[in-house]
């Protein structure tokens, strides 16, 4: 699609239909030289849209199109010659099949999952405050932990799940357990550092289309005998859902490339994408990682791609 | 089918004669706004069409919110079809509510919408699909059962509404002003709608409006209110002839307001007017007749209860001077100047043939009597 065809607005509701007969022609006069003092507002607010969006495109192709670019060569060479040789060391390999690609996917869904459960409510209750200054700094209130470093945050769940721990003292002091639980370096640890990152970008997103969905569109359910919990779930949940979908976008896309929360929490013991190709790089093999980096983004597109489509078909039943 | 009412689960009747709705007592202050609902009692029969009519503020969407329980009274019984709801959830109270804004929901089609109500009724399945259809037939929307809320157009969207809140066959309807999104024309077609679907099915409603036509031509009874309290309660045509205060003829129509003394009551009455001119009505075209001989009431008269005629004809009460007149198209309004009189008096007539100047007798063909209320909001 050419630029010059998206950006072209209509003229017809700037300019007022022909003049009806009999009218006189002064106001004709004036009529036309205030028309074309709005078209050529609008020509050079065009100009401006088009240069700014060729910018836009140059600052794309330069620093996200062309890095990729040369990524897909890099994977390609072999020593100094073209060659598929990573990608069969990838592919044929039950480490990087299951134990990267498939344990990461795994890792993210389950991280955004956890993350869900937690966001959701949070969100609708500050959705539901009813001073929109106060829920506006509740909602920034969200990114708090966030203005921490990744590792430093990570570094504090040992504090808490480590094996003298604030959980395992407190379990062991109760009885519950004879030996402190094992939580760091396993799997659960990952899922519960990527949970934590991932709670801000889904509940963010869905504070804004909580609050927008009306009162008494619950309120009408409610009274048709629906429970509050049904009303939740029927229809503010629904009707909230672009909301929600674009906080798993944002949220799977950062946990699925996670590196500090595998690297920290899961001990060196969860493999996850970006540490496996971390350790390639750190070992010079430029290839291999950016095989496993194109993975990575491959695997991304194809896990979102049916929210991307039940997005489309939420679109569609939309009220504009 | 809906006119059998089966009896509400987990309610149990308190009360052997039925009721539709009964508010005994209701209270409840919100906020800092200093708006209040005090002691109000009000009832509507089984199948009567209620209108609670009043300005903004005055508590009837509140009073409605609370019948439909998404509101609880700080104290008072609420009880619908006999069987007390105070503390019931609103899930449970068996009510159809008609929102102002529709509030369809726009994820679901037409039929989904009718179905969820269904779903909660515990209608059995199998007959799920010929009762939405039956219902999407009563209000014409047979035809667009599988269009979603954004396809519709706003009459349209207000008929689903109407269809979910019956659907279920509730105790009690409750209409928050569902008719002042719409256009003129569209709001009096829906207007006959509403009330002829409401007789059909002989659920009780209780309708909640600003609009005096709405509830002059709708409702079986109206409740007017004013800051928290009930003013009056009464048919259309007796609250329109025959209001209790200045109040309540105000919000249901242009009315003349003279100041008078009552001098004495017998078949008819004596009423002295500010300009010192004693007139004699009979008792049987007072609304609302004076309370006691040499009191000072208010005589309330609606412009098209004044009659004009010449000044040599013996029927006139007053006489006074056309200081202007409106013609439209229908009738006519005038503006009447009477010595001594506080205030023009507003006469409105079907004939266009007085001009302003000339002279013209009044006669009151219909009044109210009202105590006398120095501030009149």
């Amino acid at each position: 699609m050419s630029p010059d065809v998206s950006l072209r607005t209509p003229v017809a509701p700037i300019a007022p239909g022909p003049a009806a007969p009999g009218s006189p022609p002064t106001i004709d006069r004036e009529q036309n030289k205030q028309r074309s003092r709005q078209i050529r507002g609008a020509t050079t607010a065009r100009r401006l849209l088009r240069i700014l969006i060729l910018a836009a495109a140059a600052a794309l192709a330069v620093l996200l199109v062309a890095p990729v670019l040369y990524m897909v060569g890099l994977s390609f060479t072999t020593g100094q010659s073209f060659g598929v040789d990573h990608y069969v060391t990838f592919f044929t390999s039950q480490y990087y099949i299951v134990g990267v690609a498939l344990n990461s996917v795994a890792m993210a869904a389950a991280g955004v999952l956890v993350a869900a459960v937690f966001a959701i409510p949070l969100a609708y209750v500050i959705a539901r405050v009813g001073s929109a200054g106060v829920r506006r700094a509740l909602t920034v209130a969200l990114f708090v932990p966030l203005w921490i470093n990744s590792v430093i945050l990570m570094l504090g769940w040992y504090i808490i799940v480590g094996a003298n721990g604030i959980v395992n003292q407190t379990l062991l002091m109760i009885g519950l357990i004879e030996e402190p639980l094992r939580i760091l370096s396993t799997p659960t640890a990952v899922v519960i550092g990527l949970a934590q990152l991932a709670i801000p970008y889904i509940a963010m997103p869905l504070v804004g289309v909580f609050a927008a969905v009306p009162r008494s569109a619950e309120e009408a359910a409610h009274v048709c005998g629906a429970s509050p919990a049904r009303v939740f779930f029927r229809i503010t949940l629904p009707l909230s859902a672009q909301g929600l979908f674009v906080g798993i976008l944002l949220s799977f896309t950062l946990s699925i490339g996670a590196l500090a929360v595998p690297n920290i929490l899961g001990g060196g013991k969860v493999r996850m994408f970006s540490v496996a190709a971390y350790s390639e790089l750190t070992t010079g093999n430029f290839g291999l990682a950016s095989v496993i980096a194109l993975v990575l983004l491959l695997t991304t597109v194809l896990c979102l791609s049916p929210i991307l489509l039940l997005n489309r078909r939420t679109n569609q039943h939309k009220e504009h | 089918m809906y006119t059998s009412r089966t009896e509400a689960n987990g309610m149990n009747m308190t009360t052997a004669q039925q009721q539709g709705l009964e508010l005994e007592g209701i209270s409840l202050s919100l906020g800092k706004g200093g708006f209040t609902i005090d002691g109000l009692d009000l009832q509507a029969k089984e199948g009567e069409f209620l209108s609670l009519v009043g300005p903004s503020g005055c508590g009837k969407s509140t009073t409605l919110r609370m019948v439909a329980g998404l509101l609880s009274p700080d104290s008072g019984r609420i009880r619908i079809g006999g069987a007390d709801v105070t503390d019931v959830a609103p899930h449970r109270r068996r009510i159809g509510f008609v929102f102002q804004d529709h509030a369809l929901w726009s994820h679901m089609t037409v039929r989904r919408h009718i179905e969820f109500a269904l779903k909660y009724a515990k209608v059995p399945r199998a007959q799920v699909r010929s009762r939405v259809d039956e219902v999407l037939g009563l209000v014409h929307l047979d035809r667009h059962a599988d269009h979603y809320p954004f396809e519709l157009s706003g009459g349209q969207r207000q008929r689903v509404s109407i269809a979910r809140a019956l659907a279920p066959a509730p105790a009690m309807l409750l209409l928050d002003e569902p008719l002042s999104n719409l256009d003129r024309h569209l709001r009096e077609e829906m207007q006959r709608e509403i009330r002829a679907i409401q007789q059909r099915l002989g659920t009780t409603a209780l309708y909640v409006t600003h609009d005096r036509n709405e509830a002059l031509s709708m409702s079986d009874r109206i409740a007017v209110m004013q800051s928290g309290r009930l003013q009056q309660i009464d048919t259309p045509s007796r609250i329109y002839e025959a209001p209790t205060n200045e109040y309540v003829a105000r919000l249901l129509g242009p009315i003349n307001a003279i100041p008078s003394t009552i001098i004495s009551i017998t078949t008819h009455l004596g009423v002295r007017l500010p300009n010192g001119a004693g007139i004699s009505l009979p008792a049987d075209a007072c609304g609302q007749p004076p309370s006691a001989p040499d009191s000072q009431m208010t005589m309330l008269v609606r412009p098209d209860n004044i009659m004009l005629c010449d000044v040599a004809d013996e029927r006139h009460h007053v006489a006074g001077t056309v200081a202007s007149t409106m013609y439209s198209g229908s009738s006519s309004e005038y503006m009447v100047e009477v010595e001594g009189m506080p205030t023009a008096l507003k006469v409105v007539e079907r004939e266009h043939i007085r001009e302003p100047g000339s002279r013209v007798g009044l006669r009151f063909d219909k009044v109210s009597f009202a105590e006398e209320v120095d501030d009149v909001a």
